[in-house]
C-alpha cells in the first residue's frame, strides 16, 4: 500500500487540486462535461431497477424474515443504504464501468506517447485530460450515489407498500424523521471521496503501467482491484472516524 | 537514445537534413528520445501516424496547440494553409471527420497541419513516403517543399529507414546516418 501512495500519486492529487481553477477555461470545462456523461451518467441508467430492488429486499427481509416493524426497516434505509450501502455499491458499479474507461483512455495515451507530445506542444495534460477526468468522477459519484439512494429508499418504500401491504404515508413520515443532515453530509462526503479514488487510482496505475505496458487487461484488472480495495478501506476507516472517532460516539447507532 | 544527444545534434541544424536508420525500432527510438528531449518545443515531429491526440476533435488537435500558446490568429493562419495547400494540389481533409475516420496520409496532413499553425520553429518529417500510394507520395514531397518555401530558414530534418527520395533536394552533405551521427 505504502508502495502505490508515493511522491508521484500525492503530486497528482496536489496538482490536481491545483489545477481546479482551469475548470472555468471552456474547453476545459467542455471535456469535464463529456467525461461525466460518459463516466456517470451514462452507468447511471443501469441503477434504476437495482437500487429499487435493494431498497425492498432490506424493508421486505426486516418484516418478514426478522419479523420486526416498518419502524426497523426505515432505521436500515437510512443508516444501511444512505450511509453505507449506497455510496459504496454506487463506487463498485462505477469502478466496474468508468474506472475501467479511464485506464483504457490514460494506457493507450502513455502508450501513443499522446502526453509527451501534449507536453511538446505546450498543452498541459494534467489540464486537459487528469483533471476533466477525475472532476467529473468526483461529481458523478456525488450525483450516482444520490441518485441511487433516492430511488433506493423511494422505490423500496413504494414497492413494499404495494407488495407487503404497509401504509406508504407511515414509511415516508417515519423515514423523514429518522434521516439527519449529519448522514446527508457523512454520505456526500464520502461519496466524493470515493469519487477522488475513482478518478486517481485508474490514472496512476496506467501512468505506472508505462509505454512498454505488454498486457493491458492486466493494467486495467490491477486499476479494478486496487481502487476497490482503497474505496473499502476507506469506507471503514471514514466510518469509524466519523462515527467512533469524530462525534465520541455521540452520534450512535 | 539519449534523448541529450538528440537534443544537442539537432540544435546545430540549419537547412534540410536527412537522417538514415537501419531499423524500425531504432527510428521509434529517435522519435521517442526527441518528444522528451529539452528540443521538444522547438522541433515538431510529423510522424508516419500523425501522432494525433485521441482525446480531442480533429480540428481541436490542428487549433489547440497554437491556441495554447496565446495565439487568436491560429484560425486565419489556418484557413491561409488550407488554401495554399489546395493550390498546389494537395487533397484537403475533412476537418469535421472522427479521428478514426482518416487515412494515415490525412493524419500526416492534419500534423502538418498543427505543426504550421503553431508556427513550429523547426520540423522532423517521419518518412513521410512510407506506406504511401503514388499520388499521396507526391503530396507528401509537397509538404516538405511547402514547409522549406515559405521557411526557408526553419530546419527541417527527414527521418527514413532507406535513402532519401531525390525529389526533397536534400543536399549530399546534409543526409546522415544514425551510426555516425549517434556513435
Amino acid at each position: 500500500m505504502a508502495t502505490f501512495w508515493r511522491s508521484d500519486t500525492l503530486q497528482l492529487i496536489a496538482a490536481v487540486a491545483g489545477s481546479v481553477p482551469s475548470l472555468r477555461q471552456e474547453r476545459v470545462r467542455t471535456v469535464f462535461w463529456q467525461q461525466f456523461i460518459r463516466l456517470g451518467l451514462d452507468p447511471a441508467a443501469s441503477i434504476f431497477f437495482r437500487a429499487a430492488m435493494i431498497g425492498t429486499i432490506i424493508i421486505a427481509y426486516v418484516i418478514k424474515v426478522l419479523a420486526s416493524n416498518s419502524g426497523m426497516a426505515i432505521d436500515f434505509l437510512v443508516y444501511a443504504v444512505v450511509r453505507e450501502v449506497g455510496p459504496l455499491l454506487t463506487a463498485i458499479l462505477l469502478i466496474l464501468r468508468s474506472s475501467v474507461l479511464v485506464t483504457g483512455d490514460v494506457l493507450q495515451m502513455v502508450q501513443r506517447d499522446e502526453l509527451a507530445r501534449m507536453r511538446a506542444m505546450g498543452i498541459a495534460p494534467l489540464v486537459h485530460v487528469f483533471l476533466p477526468r477525475i472532476a467529473a468522477l468526483t461529481v458523478a459519484c456525488v450525483v450516482v450515489t444520490f441518485y441511487f439512494e433516492l430511488i433506493a429508499v423511494m422505490g423500496g418504500i413504494v414497492l413494499a407498500s404495494l407488495v407487503l401491504d404497509i401504509s406508504l404515508v407511515g414509511m415516508l413520515t417515519g423515514f423523514v424523521d429518522t434521516l439527519h443532515l449529519v448522514d446527508l453530509v457523512y454520505s456526500l462526503i464520502k461519496s466524493a471521496a470515493f469519487g477522488v479514488l475513482l478518478g486517481v487510482v485508474p490514472c496512476v496505475v496506467a501512468l505506472r503501467a508505462g509505454r512498454t505496458a505488454s498486457d493491458p487487461v492486466a493494467v486495467v484488472s490491477r486499476s479494478m482491484m486496487t481502487t476497490l480495495m482503497y474505496v473499502t478501506l476507506f469506507n471503514a476507516l471514514f466510518a469509524y472516524l466519523v462515527y467512533g472517532v469524530l462525534f465520541f460516539g455521540i452520534v450512535k447507532n | 537514445m539519449d534523448k541529450e544527444a538528440v537534443s544537442a545534434w539537432l540544435s546545430g541544424l540549419s537547412g534540410a537534413h536527412a537522417l538514415q536508420f537501419d531499423r524500425e525500432t531504432e527510428r521509434a527510438d529517435f522519435l521517442a528520445a526527441l518528444l522528451r528531449s529539452p528540443s521538444a518545443g522547438s522541433w515538431w515531429a510529423i510522424p508516419a501516424d500523425g501522432g494525433l491526440l485521441s482525446d480531442f476533435e480533429l480540428l481541436e488537435n490542428v487549433l489547440l496547440p497554437a491556441l495554447a500558446k496565446g495565439d487568436s490568429r491560429a484560425g486565419t493562419r489556418l484557413r491561409r494553409w488550407l488554401e495554399r495547400l489546395k493550390t498546389c494540389g494537395v487533397a484537403p481533409i475533412p476537418l469535421a471527420a472522427p479521428l478514426a475516420a482518416l487515412s494515415p496520409w490525412q493524419a500526416r496532413v492534419a500534423a502538418f497541419l498543427r505543426a504550421v499553425v503553431a508556427d513550429a520553429p523547426a520540423l522532423v518529417f517521419d518518412d513521410t513516403c512510407y506506406g504511401l500510394h503514388l499520388d499521396e507520395r507526391r503530396q507528401a514531397i509537397l509538404l516538405h517543399g511547402f514547409f522549406r518555401h515559405y521557411f526557408p530558414f526553419r530546419p527541417t530534418v527527414y527521418v527514413t529507414l532507406s535513402a532519401p527520395p531525390p525529389e526533397l533536394n536534400i543536399p549530399a552533405g546534409n543526409c546522415h546516418r544514425h551510426d555516425t551521427v549517434f556513435a
